[in-house]
C-alpha cells in the first residue's frame, strides 16, 4: 500500500470533513492536566505530545451508560419498546497499535454466539487511525504481550508521525481504504523525503513468559496459591482499571424510573467491585479482594486466550498508570513467571 | 421499589452519588487529599471538600480531625445547634 | 435492529404459593405467534424481568412437553424477587430465554433415573421430572428423594402427593430432624443420609440433584459410596447472573461461563472446575 501523506495543517479540514455530515471525531486533548480522547470539533483542541489517553476509546464502541429499552407500565399491562440505534460515523484519530488490537477483543466476546447490535452498530461505523509510537513510558508493556508499535492489527489507517510533525498513511483495511479515498484530497501523494519518525519499541519485560503463565493458570491448583492474596494485597477494588482498559467489558443491566415508566440500561461494572458477584442469598463466591483481582488476571491471561483467538491483555499500561495505589499487573505476571 | 438512587454514568447518576459523597463526608472529611490524587479523570474534588469544610466550620463551629475526644459533629444533636437554615 | 436484551412480555396466569417466601408463576406469552412456536429443553433458564426493578435468572421449572406455558419458582431474598412476589395473576412481566445448556435426556434412554433435590433445589429438578414421565416409556426406574429443613419448606407439595401416589415412581420425602411435624408421613433425616438409605442401585443409572451446596457436596459423597460414576450425576448450577449470553462477565466460575457452558454440569466437570464458587 503506497503511503500517502497527512499534513498536520489538513487536520481541521478532516475534522470538518467528517463533523459537517453529522460525524463524530474523536482525539486525544488536554483536558484537566490530563490527555484524555473527547470529540473534537477543532484541530486545536488536539494534542499531539502524549503517550497514550487515560481513558480508552471503547467509550465510542460500548458506552459507560445506555439505553436498551424503555418501558411503560400501565393498568392493564406493559408497553415495552427496545432501543434502537443510529450511531453516527465515528473516527477515532491518535489511537495507539496497542489499543488498536483491543477492538478485537471486544468484538469477540459481544458476538460469541449471541450478537449484541448495540456494539456491532457502533464498531462498525468506527473507523481507527492509528499513529505510532515514537515514545514510551515505563508502564508500557505492549512487546510483552507480544504486540509492538509496528503492530497494524485493529487499525483502518496506520500514521507514522514525521519529523515535520505530517503524518504518512497506509490504509490496512478495507474501511481504510474507503476512508482514505472518501478524504484523498487531504492524503496527498508522498514524496521520497516524507520521512517517518523512528518508532519507540519498548524492551520486552525479562522475566515474563506468556506461556508460562498460561501454564500455570491452567493448573487448578494454583488457584488457591497465597500468591494470589500477597501480591494483590494493596488493591482496594475501586475500578480504575477495568474502566480504563481497552479491553474490559463487563456490565451490568438495571432498571430505572418510576413507578410508572423507565428504562432498561447496560452500565459498565467491574469484577472488582464487591457487589459484583454478590447473590441476593448473602452468598459472594468472590468475597475477598484478592479473589476478584485473581480473576480479572486469570480472565486477561487464561480466560481470554482459551476461549478466543484474539488477546485479553494490549500492554498498554493504563490499569498501572491510573490505579491509586500502583498496583502492577506486570510484576504479577512477572511473580508467576518465575514459579 | 424502584432504584431511588440511580447507579448509571449520566449526568443525574453522577449528581447523585456525588451529592451522597458530600453528605456522608460533611463533618467527617479532613482534608488530606486522597481523594483527589486518587481520581483518574482529575476531578477535582478539593474544592468540593474544602466547600464541606467550611460550610461546616460556619454552621457548627466544627473541624474535623482537630480533637480525637469531640464527637464528629453530624452525629451528635446539640439544642444549641443554628435552624437558621431550616425556612 | 435485533435486540437480544429485550425481554419478550407474558402475562402471569397463575401464581401458587408454596411456602410463605416461595412462588410459582405460570405465564403465557403476549404474543400469540411466540405462545405457540416457544421451544426450551429442559435444564435450560431464563432472566425474568420485574418492570421498574430489574432481572433475576431462575430455571424454567415447567417441561418442554408442556406447550403454551412457562413455569417458574422463586423465593423472595431481594429486590426483584420481592417486586415479583407482589405481581398478581394478569400482571405482565418480561421474559427473556431460553438460555444455557440442557440435561441430554436423550442418552439417558433406557437407563434408569435417580433425582435428589433439597428445598427450593427442587424447581430445576421438576423440569427433568416431568420431561422423563411424559415420555416414561424412555425411562427405566425412577426415584425421587426430595427434602426440606421443615415441612413448611417443602415445595410443591400437590404434585409430590401425585408423584407418590404414581406406580412408576418411587418417591422418598424427607425432612431435616427436628423439622416433623406431629402428622408427618415421611422420612426425618438429611437428604444425604436418606439417599443412602433408599440405596438406588447405580447400574445403568444417572442422577440428578439439586439443592444448597452443603447438600450437594453431601449427595456427591453418598452418590459415589453407591457406585455411581461421577459421568453419570448431573447437577445445575446457579451463578448471579445479569445478561444470561456471555458478555457480561459475571457468572464465570474460574474459565467456565455458568451461562454459556452450564448450567448443566455433571458431577466430574464440576470436579474440574476452579474453586471459584
Amino acid at each position: 500500500m503506497t503511503d500517502k501523506l497527512l499534513k498536520r495543517e489538513n487536520l481541521d479540514k478532516l475534522i470538518g470533513s467528517v463533523t459537517v455530515g453529522g460525524g463524530v471525531f474523536v482525539a486525544p486533548g488536554m483536558e484537566a492536566r490530563r490527555v484524555v480522547f473527547r470529540e473534537v470539533t477543532r484541530a486545536d483542541e488536539m494534542t499531539h505530545d502524549y503517550i497514550i489517553p487515560v481513558n480508552s476509546y471503547k467509550d465510542w464502541v460500548f458506552p459507560q451508560t445506555e439505553v436498551i429499552a424503555r418501558f411503560a407500565i400501565k393498568k392493564d399491562g406493559v408497553d415495552l419498546k427496545g432501543e434502537k440505534i443510529e450511531p453516527p460515523e465515528t473516527v477515532v484519530f491518535g489511537a495507539r497499535p496497542c489499543e488498536a488490537a483491543s477492538l478485537a477483543s471486544l468484538r469477540s466476546v459481544f458476538t460469541w454466539d449471541f450478537i449484541d447490535e448495540f456494539y456491532t452498530r457502533r464498531e462498525d461505523r468506527l473507523t481507527v487511525l492509528t499513529v505510532a509510537c515514537t515514545a514510551a513510558d515505563d508502564e508500557c508493556f505492549c512487546t510483552t504481550v507480544e504486540l509492538s508499535p509496528e503492530s497494524t492489527v485493529g487499525s483502518d489507517v496506520y500514521l507514522k508521525e514525521t519529523a515535520d510533525g505530517d503524518y504518512l498513511a497506509s490504509a490496512i483495511t478495507d474501511k481504510g481504504t474507503a476512508f482514505m479515498e472518501k478524504y484523498s484530497t487531504l492524503f496527498e501523494g508522498a514524496s521520497a523525503e516524507a520521512k517517518p519518525k523512528e518508532l519507540f519499541i519498548p524492551e520486552k519485560i525479562d522475566g515474563i513468559d506468556l506461556d508460562r503463565i498460561k501454564k500455570w493458570l491452567d493448573n487448578k491448583d494454583h488457584y488457591d496459591d497465597p500468591l494470589w492474596a500477597e501480591l494483590s494485597r494493596k488493591c482496594f477494588g475501586c475500578g480504575a482499571c477495568t474502566f480504563s482498559c481497552p479491553t474490559c467489558h463487563c456490565f451490568d443491566i438495571t432498571d430505572e424510573g418510576t413507578t410508572y415508566e423507565g428504562e432498561k440500561r447496560k452500565n459498565w461494572d467491574a469484577c472488582q467491585f464487591e457487589h459484583f458477584t454478590l447473590h441476593a442469598s448473602g452468598h459472594n463466591p468472590r468475597d475477598a479482594q484478592f479473589k476478584r483481582w485473581r480473576n480479572r488476571f486469570m480472565c486477561k491471561f487464561n480466560i481470554y486466550p482459551k476461549k478466543f483467538t484474539s488477546t485479553g491483555c494490549v500492554g498498554c499500561g493504563r490499569c498501572i498508570r491510573v490505579c491509586p495505589v500502583r498496583h502492577d499487573i506486570t510484576e504479577v505476571m512477572e511473580a508467576i513467571s518465575g514459579r | 421499589m424502584p432504584q431511588w438512587v440511580e447507579t448509571s454514568a449520566h449526568p443525574r447518576g453522577n449528581l447523585s452519588w456525588n451529592l451522597i459523597r458530600a453528605m456522608h463526608l460533611a463533618g467527617r472529611c479532613t482534608f488530606c487529599g486522597e481523594c483527589e490524587r486518587s481520581c483518574p479523570v482529575n476531578i477535582p474534588l478539593n474544592l468540593v471538600n474544602q466547600k464541606l469544610v467550611l460550610t461546616v466550620k460556619d454552621a457548627f463551629s466544627y473541624r474535623s480531625g482537630y480533637d480525637e475526644k469531640e464527637h464528629p459533629t453530624m452525629i451528635v444533636y446539640s439544642p444549641e445547634d443554628k435552624e437558621n437554615f431550616i425556612k | 435492529m435485533e435486540n437480544i436484551y429485550l425481554p419478550h412480555l407474558a402475562t402471569i396466569t397463575d401464581v401458587y404459593e408454596e411456602t410463605p417466601d416461595v412462588k410459582s408463576f405460570r405465564l403465557v406469552f403476549q404474543d400469540e405467534k411466540l405462545r405457540d412456536s416457544f421451544e426450551f429443553k429442559t435444564g435450560q433458564f431464563a432472566l425474568y424481568s420485574a418492570f421498574g426493578l430489574g432481572e433475576s435468572t431462575f430455571c424454567i421449572a415447567s417441561s418442554p412437553t408442556r406447550r403454551g406455558y412457562v413455569q417458574f419458582t422463586f423465593r423472595r431474598v431481594g429486590r426483584v424477587t420481592g417486586g415479583l412476589f407482589d405481581l398478581s395473576i394478569g400482571d405482565t412481566m418480561g421474559f427473556r430465554g431460553p438460555y444455557g445448556n440442557w440435561f441430554p435426556l436423550d442418552e439417558w434412554k433406557g437407563k434408569n433415573v435417580v433425582f435428589v433435590a433439597g428445598g427450593i433445589g427442587l424447581p430445576p429438578v421438576r423440569s427433568v421430572i416431568w420431561n422423563c414421565l411424559d415420555r416414561r416409556e424412555d425411562f427405566g426406574d425412577i426415584t425421587i428423594v426430595y427434602g426440606a429443613r421443615r415441612v413448611a419448606d417443602l415445595v410443591y407439595k400437590n404434585e409430590l402427593e401425585h408423584w407418590g401416589d404414581r406406580k412408576d415412581v418411587n418417591l422418598v420425602q424427607t425432612v431435616d430432624p427436628g423439622g416433623q411435624t406431629p402428622d408427618w408421613k415421611g422420612k426425618v433425616g438429611f437428604v444425604p443420609a436418606v439417599l443412602e438409605e433408599t440405596a438406588p442401585s447405580a447400574k445403568n443409572t444417572v442422577a440428578v440433584v439439586c439443592g444448597p451446596p452443603i447438600m450437594i457436596k453431601f449427595t456427591l459423597q453418598a452418590l459415589e459410596k453407591l457406585g455411581f460414576s461421577t459421568d453419570d450425576v448431573y447437577t445445575t448450577l446457579e451463578n448471579k447472573m445479569k445478561c444470561g449470553v456471555g458478555k457480561c462477565g459475571r457468572c464465570n466460575v474460574g474459565d467456565v461461563y455458568v451461562c454459556k457452558e452450564g448450567p448443566v454440569y455433571t458431577a466430574t466437570e464440576i470436579k474440574r472446575m476452579y474453586n471459584d464458587f
